[in-house]
């Protein structure tokens, strides 16, 4: 919610509202495999954002930004595996 | 732009700053001197700055510039002229000629300059907390 | 369990950023101590030009040695401390010790940060 000059409240789309497609996968990918996918690229991202800060093409807070953003996912994506785990334990422990 | 380079500029700010205060020290501890190797009295120094564009030529117009000292001069307008016939430096007509040294005006460049240098530090400071806050993001 | 498996290509070069800077920390403190000796002629650390050789996977400068005749070139990390021939200058150095420190403390904490990754992913 954000209140603009007039003091008119809007709705702006926050990250929270809307998450980052994982649905547009393609069918023969599953959802984890594109998140799995996403993090890779965000990690190569980063490690070149600090190649060029070491080198001094780029920001200091450009390089860490990056860092922290695959350091979140890449724990997000634990999370999601964990949970992918355990909801197949459940499934192989139900008699049949 | 990058902060490192910033910080770059704040240190040649400190290195031109620095050879003011010298110039000026050398000014105030010759104001008295009538004699020097080349003849004549102590002539007053004065330090020329420049801005220096900096190595990497991206692009002239976006990288700010570094300052250096390009030239200290030596002026010899205002020496003043006293008659003292007894003083070992007089010429025939008996005028010993004094450096052009004003005591008051040096001390107010010193003063300046030396403002100029605690800014550049300031700004290096500045520069420094904000790379190490960009560092904070990581913890 | 080989370096590879576990630490990738950025996090060796953040290694070897370390030791340069160490090495340049030497330097510097070297450059301060010597300020007033006379004849003295500041060194500095060439961390761009370094870098820029590793990254593109030429350490140090490799002597030719396809022909006999070629001498044999000493491998190492060749051009890092180079002389500046002239007498240091104060401020000029105490910038770069502040530099150096701030490099330092980069490649620390982004090392630091590859390693925690590497920890979430073992599952701790």
């Amino acid at each position: 919610m954000q209140v603009d000059a007039t003091g008119k409240m809007g709705l702006l789309p926050s990250p929270l509202a809307s998450p980052p497609s994982t649905t547009s996968a393609s069918p023969g990918k599953s959802t984890f495999q594109q998140m799995l996918a996403d993090v890779n690229s965000q990690q190569r991202q980063a490690d070149v954002q600090v190649q060029r800060s070491l080198l001094g093409d780029a920001d200091i807070h450009e390089a860490t930004m990056a860092l922290e953003k695959v350091d979140l996912s890449l724990r997000l994506l634990v999370q999601v595996r964990n949970k992918l785990v355990s909801a197949y334990e459940e499934l192989s422990r139900m008699s049949m | 732009m990058n902060i490192i380079n910033t910080m770059e500029l704040s240190a040649s700010g400190l290195t031109a700053q620095r050879q003011r205060l010298n110039v000026i020290a050398e000014n105030l501890a010759n104001a008295q001197v009538t004699r020097t190797p080349r003849g004549g009295p102590y002539l007053r120094k004065n330090v020329i700055l420049e801005t220096r564009p900096q190595e990497d030529f991206g692009s002239l117009m976006e990288t700010p510039s570094k300052v250096a000292v390009s030239d200290i001069t030596e002026t010899s307008e205002g020496l003043t002229q006293e008659y003292n016939p007894s003083h070992p430096d007089a010429n025939e007509a008996g005028m010993v000629t004094w450096p052009n040294v004003n005591p008051v005006t040096e001390m107010v460049s010193l003063v300046l300059a030396s403002r100029a240098f605690d800014a550049n530090v300031a700004a290096f400071r500045a520069g420094k907390t904000m790379a190490l806050k960009a560092l904070d993001i990581l913890r | 369990m080989p370096d590879d498996l576990l630490f990738d290509g950025t996090s060796r070069l953040l290694e070897k950023t370390l030791s340069w800077r160490s090495q340049g920390q030497a330097i510097i403190s070297g450059n301060l101590a010597n300020l007033d000796t006379p004849n003295f002629t500041g060194k500095e650390v060439n961390f761009k030009g370094v870098l820029k050789d590793h990254l593109l996977g030429r350490p140090g400068i490799k002597l030719a040695v396809s022909d006999p005749h070629h001498i044999k070139g000493s491998p190492g990390e060749s051009g890092l401390v180079r002389d500046t021939q002239e007498a240091p200058d104060l401020d000029q150095e105490m910038v770069n010790l502040s530099l150096n420190q701030l490099g330092y403390q980069t490649s620390v904490s982004m090392l630091t940060k590859k390693l925690e990754q590497l920890k979430t992913v073992l599952g701790q």
